[in-house]
């Protein structure tokens, strides 16, 4: 028997419902105790293209949606078996819906399990709406994992009672019912999957990546959200209006993405909290008004969610290639800080924390994240999710009283002014006596437009100062992690933190020894720290999601010995599995065994 | 208690303008400074946001707060300004380039949205800054250092564009009448929502085509500011838009007040629920968890 550790994979056409299907087996696993996470991987498409999404479930906490091989294949229809059947483990099952046409040939593996369901016809003859074929499905699983049927009744009619009212939550009931049982009837279980309750179970949220950014940054004081839908961080958008006029905020859904940057940073002028959200093509749009920002100094957090490019790419699917944009895009000496969250506890937090950046050291702070971590959701425990110790630091911000005492003092207010560490105090219009120019051009200490040679140099060498030295320097970023032990080191940041840290425990049980580090804060590096890891490493392995190996160029940037440093790269829009890592890992290491 | 004294055009100067003499955008700046101290609107609760060009400039020479941004982005941040703190009396300035070419959008979605702001456009119908090439409003034919065949796209009308997008304020000033700007100003700064003053502001080095006297002979007061007279109802936009289309059908320039449309609630209370962002707190409330239960 496998118990409490299954990869299911529900494969459908978008509109064929997989995404409730996961979703409703997510609540069931949940009420269970155990922990989850998904793996979206859907069109950019409404309806009729191949959609699907993986949900895993296990008694150890899990990290990441996408394991190397599937436990269950759901397929709603043929061509979705075609699409998956070599994802299936051996000893795997497929679910198919034979109501359309029945499976042969190739399609028919001896190593798996197959239990055929005429879903749709079912649907369609027993319960008369079609639609409802996924949840007959989820009676059937519910079934075959030997999970308690009234358990699962319960949950289920719970949650359509509260989200859709008693008649809808009726027949999703029966539909739950006619599956159930025709699995009890029909089909003999001959897999080694189950499903049981947890013994100790905590309190968890199972919660996107997107939501607990978007929660964060209330947490975080954000009081103005300015964006253009876009996938994968339109999710944002949806909570933040929702949200935020509950705190004070505002919310705007600009005409484009260049507009959208312009208000936040309009708005973080006028001296609130101020983010804007984005994928690659926003961001290339948005990328002169990042400089505006370095320019004049102005507050701002950029929510960055990668996907695949370039030009529209792939517009759902995952990537980690604007590493290169979010770090160097943009003309110009444009110092500006990059942070990256690795899992879902820190999408949370670094939403906190960048908001505090910003206003410190009053620049463009770019929240990279990617579509994993985006849009899939991750059970977390409560706990982690702690908005009791967060601190709200605005910097050097003046009050009206500070600045009227500063002026009194005789001393000149100066928006702009030349300090040691290049942070300047701030005013916001409407306070007396605090008037400046947020200026594009080059300017004085007052904001006053110049091009003195003397002027210019010392102003843009300040805005170098305060990001590369004071920031730097400071305890604000957030700090880079170490892993583990061995002398094979990874190096990754964003969502392959879940891949690393599962493939670790996996080279764990055969006595494979790597360690790990996790950069959370991309720019500007802490080249000490990555300097030193990797001279404690025989090799380096910078895993990340993107062709050019844009990350471990940056590392060489810095690291003279570049045969050390080896990248792991993937570009096929779907996220590495720690197989694929696990393997690359044992290839470094029988190269140095040759070596030696 | 002292007793406060009236401003003055002066409290609000800065650095002297660098601009050619003669220049349009003088008269602008004098007039924007005449109608601030006319409404007693102290400079720190100003905020010009100027776009790119020699218009652009204009925050550079008066004394508020400025924010001097990029090219074609006025509208965004002049907007986010007032959502933030409606407080501020928000003046946004550019030009024909800056407001209708590069950010043209965003100015169509500003008279949609209906801010309470002023957009006032320095309207030169060339591109000065960057030594004389055609400007979304230069006219057919205006042969010019990027166009030395002839103008061949047709000219955008932005009073037009305004009128036909919901704008609620909209004025054309010329600035060859200087005493008449800082009148038109004061209306479409008190306006509430969002005003948009389209200002003739000739351009003496490089459009030696639509100069001064030019603009005199083609232009024509469509209400009582110069002697003319008002014969449509200035709260119709229907009746607004066909004395537009009447005057242009005439070769001529409508100049004035065109249109104001009152009681059509300004955009920044619809988009604010209770409290402003600037006045609402950084801690959370307990509902913050409340809210996070959904999760569970």
């Amino acid at each position: 028997m496998i118990k409490n550790d299954i990869t299911i994979r529900v494969a459908g056409r978008a509109g064929d419902g997989s995404l409730t299907t996961a979703d409703i087996l997510s609540k069931v696993f949940k009420n269970l105790g155990l922990w989850l996470v998904t793996y979206k991987d859907f069109p950019s498409n409404i309806r009729g293209l191949p959609t699907n999404i993986t949900l895993r479930a296990n008694e150890k906490r899990i990290y990441y949606g996408r394991k190397d091989k599937l436990d269950y294949l759901l397929a709603f229809d043929r061509k979705n078996v075609e699409l998956h059947i070599d994802d299936v483990i051996e000893n795997g099952v497929i679910i198919y819906d034979n109501s359309n046409e029945e499976l042969t040939g190739e399609l028919i593996r001896k190593d798996i399990y197959y239990y055929y369901i005429p879903l749709q016809s079912i649907a369609k003859n027993q319960l008369g709406l079609e639609v409802i074929k996924n949840i007959i499905s989820v009676g059937a699983i519910v079934y075959l994992l030997g999970i308690d049927y009234e358990r699962a009744k319960n949950i289920i009619y719970e949650h359509f009672l509260k989200t859709k009212g008693q008649k809808i939550a009726d027949k999703n009931l029966e539909a739950f019912n006619v599956g159930y049982n025709y699995a009890k009837e029909n089909i003999k279980k001959q897999d080694n999957y189950i499903v049981e309750e947890v013994e100790e179970k905590i309190r968890t949220y199972f919660i996107m990546g997107n939501e607990a950014l978007a929660f964060g940054a209330i947490a975080g004081g954000c009081r103005f959200y300015a964006s253009y839908p876009i996938t994968p961080a339109s999710e944002v958008l949806e909570i933040l209006s929702e949200e935020l006029p509950k705190y004070g905020g505002v919310v705007v859904q600009a005409e484009d993405e260049i507009a959208s940057i312009n208000f936040a940073l309009g708005a973080g002028y006028a001296g609130v909290r101020a983010m804007t959200g984005t994928s690659g093509p926003g961001m290339s749009l948005k990328t002169e008004t990042l400089g505006l920002a370095v320019m004049n100094e102005t507050p701002i957090v950029i929510y960055l969610s990668q996907r695949a490019g370039p030009s529209t790419g792939l517009p759902t699917k995952v990537e980690q290639s604007d590493i290169y944009h979010a770090i160097f895009g943009g003309h110009g000496d444009a110092p500006r800080i990059v942070i990256a969250p690795g899992n879902v506890k820190e999408m949370f937090e670094f939403a906190i924390i960048a908001f505090n950046l910003a206003e410190k050291y009053q620049t463009p702070v770019i929240l990279l994240a990617d579509q994993v971590l985006a849009q899939n959701k991750y059970t977390i425990p409560i706990e982690e999710i702690n908005i009791k110790d967060i601190k709200i630091e605005r910097g050097k911000a003046l009050t009206q009283e500070e600045l009227n005492e500063m002026i009194s003092r005789g001393e000149k207010y100066l928006r702009y002014k030349i300090t040691q560490d290049g942070i300047s105090p701030r005013t916001i219009p409407g306070m007396e006596g605090g008037i400046f120019t947020a200026n594009s051009n080059e300017h004085e200490e007052d904001g006053y437009t110049t091009e003195d040679p003397k002027k210019r140099s010392q102003m843009l060498e300040k805005r170098i100062r305060k990001i590369y030295q004071t920031a730097r320097n400071s305890n604000d970023l957030p700090e880079d992690l170490i892993f583990g032990e061995g002398d094979v080191g990874l190096i990754g940041f964003g969502f392959t933190y879940g891949p690393i840290m599962e493939s670790m425990e996996r080279l764990e049980k055969e006595n494979i020894k790597v360690k790990f580090l996790q950069i959370r804060t991309l720019w500007p590096l802490d080249k000490e720290k990555i300097n030193s890891f990797i001279d404690s490493c025989y090799k380096v392995i910078v895993v990340e999601q993107n062709a050019q190996g844009q990350f471990s160029n940056v590392i060489k940037m810095n690291y003279s010995n570049h045969e050390k440093i080896e990248s792991l790269r993937k570009y096929d829009g779907r996220g590495f599995t720690p197989g694929d890592i696990v393997e690359k890992v044992k290839e470094v290491i029988l190269q140095e065994a040759k070596e030696v | 208690m002292a007793v406060e004294t009236k401003l003055k055009p002066t409290d609000f100067d800065s650095h002297f303008p660098t601009w050619c003499p003669g220049c349009g955008d003088f008269a602008v700046l004098l007039g924007l400074k005449k109608a601030l101290a006319e409404l007693n609107i102290k400079p720190h609760e100003v905020v010009v946001v100027s776009g790119i060009g020699c218009s652009g400039k204009l925050s550079d020479y008066i004394k508020a707060y400025g924010f001097h941004g990029i090219h074609g982005r006025t509208m965004p941040v002049a907007q986010a300004i007032k959502l933030v703190n409606p407080n501020l009396t928000v003046i946004a300035v550019g030009g024909d380039g800056d407001g209708f070419a590069i950010g043209g959008n965003h100015f169509i979605h500003a008279c949609r949205r209906n801010i309470d702001i002023t957009y006032i456009v320095m309207d030169n119908q060339i591109y000065g800054l960057t030594k004389g090439q055609a400007s979304p409003t230069s006219l057919i034919g205006h042969i010019t250092s990027s166009t030395p065949y002839g103008v061949k796209d047709s000219p955008i009308d932005p009073i037009m564009i305004a009128l036909s997008n919901g704008a609620t304020f909209v004025a054309r000033t010329f600035s060859g009448d200087g005493a008449i700007i800082p009148k038109i100003f004061i209306e479409g700064i008190k306006h509430k929502g969002f005003s948009f003053i389209d200002d003739i502001s000739p351009c003496v080095t490089f459009n030696r085509f639509n100069t001064y006297e030019w603009y005199r002979e083609h232009i024509e007061y469509v209400d009582e500011s110069k002697g003319g007279k008002r014969d449509y109802n200035v709260h119709d936009r229907l009746e607004a838009i066909d004395k537009v289309k009447e005057v242009k059908s005439r070769g001529k320039i409508p100049v004035g007040i065109i249109f104001i449309e009152e009681g059509v609630p300004s955009g920044e209370t619809q988009y604010i629920k209770d409290i402003p962002p600037i006045k609402s707190s950084l801690e959370i409330k307990e509902e913050y968890l409340e809210y996070l239960k959904q999760f569970e």
